[in-house]
């Protein structure tokens, strides 16, 4: 069902108010960011039934926590900033157990532009470059994945992950140089 | 590494691979809206609350101010001393604040108040202990006042109320 969802300021002052009305904005939080979120979440936790434990845990600590929202920053980041931690306090507690479970097929995959001059499959570049994201340090890959796929602005990225713009560039073309070298690596091999 | 190679990634195209299926979405969307209706608006308990916070810092700060100055205020304790009349076996200490009353001075004292209770039981003085400068102790609680009277007089005794108290 396909309804307007107003602007972001009205879905505060909503999610402030009595509870229908609240429950209203949430309605549309979940319409407007559950895709976008997922895909965030998926990328980090790399597989489909985690991700969508910790979706659910997400929208709940935004329901739980609406009041203290005070639109200090954009909605989105702080969402954003709760579905960051979220999936990062599970990668860390699913190391602690050492309990890795199985990593479904990436979330992206990437096409060739037509004037390409590479021996290898599209599907093979697409796996060659998880795997180099894959082996990135886990900032230089948020940044990267948040850079590159979602194509967030730095200071957008800063408000999710923390930290300055100047380091948040300098770890993505860190990232970038190491995702080039694994690339060109794997392609004189092929 | 050739400049073609340099901006691989770059010339890649990005394809998101597809998300779950929609059905999923609205799944996801009903039970969330069930779950937040099962939980009520959040109450702030009251100790969360910042003016509670401080009226009961401010106040354990003012009761432990005024039990520091009461028990550290002279004349209360000797007022104290006065109007108990305890048989404390142990000896009961008095600090004494002003000292400057020569040990001549406080014997004239003594001895015209010996005078003035004549016929009486005599204050055994020698059991006056004095272990410091400040601090002088007693075998009672009466001794104590009589002496603390003596000493510094008092508002709260006159002379028959003394007299009692040294017959006794």
């Amino acid at each position: 069902m396909q309804h307007k969802i107003p602007d972001e300021a009205t879905i505060i002052s909503y999610l402030h108010r009595e509870d229908a009305q609240a429950q209203l904005a949430f309605s549309w939080l979940v319409e407007l960011y559950s895709k976008k979120l997922y895909l965030s979440i998926r990328r980090i936790v790399r597989n489909h039934e985690n991700t969508n434990d910790i979706l659910q845990e997400v929208y709940l600590k935004i329901w739980k926590n609406r009041l203290q929202f005070k639109g200090e920053s954009a909605l989105f980041s702080w969402i954003y900033r709760i579905a960051f931690n979220e999936a990062l306090q599970f990668l860390r507690k699913e190391k602690k157990h050492l309990a890795i479970k199985s990593i479904d097929d990436p979330i992206v995959s990437i096409q060739l532009t037509a004037n390409h001059t590479y021996s290898a499959s599209p599907e093979e570049i697409s796996a060659w470059l998880m795997q180099a994201i894959e082996q990135l340090p886990i900032k230089q890959r948020l940044v990267f994945e948040y850079r590159y796929f979602d194509e967030l602005k730095y200071e957008e990225i800063a408000t999710i992950t923390g930290g300055s713009v100047g380091g948040l560039k300098a770890n993505y073309f860190h990232a970038l140089d190491k995702v080039e070298k694994y690339l060109v690596r794997q392609l004189n091999l092929s | 590494m050739k400049s073609a190679e340099k901006n691989i990634v770059n010339q890649l195209i990005k394809k998101q691979t597809p998300l779950p299926n929609d059905d999923y979405f609205t799944d996801l969307s009903e039970r969330l809206l069930t779950e937040i209706k099962q939980h009520k608006a959040p109450i702030v308990p009251i100790y969360k609350k910042l003016f509670f916070v401080v009226a009961s810092s401010a106040a354990v700060l003012l009761i432990a101010i005024s039990i520091f100055w009461k028990s550290n205020t002279n004349v209360l304790a000797r007022k104290q001393l006065v109007s108990q009349k305890t048989t404390a076996k142990t000896p009961v200490k008095v600090t004494v604040k002003t000292l400057k009353t020569s040990v001549e001075n406080n014997e004239a004292i003594i001895e015209n108040n010996k005078e003035k209770t004549e016929g009486q039981t005599p204050i055994p003085i020698e059991t006056i202990d004095h272990n410091s400068d400040d601090v002088v102790t007693f075998e009672s609680l009466e001794k104590a006042a009589i002496y603390s009277y003596l000493l510094n007089g008092s508002d709260e005794l006159d002379e028959e109320q003394l007299s009692n108290l040294l017959s006794n």
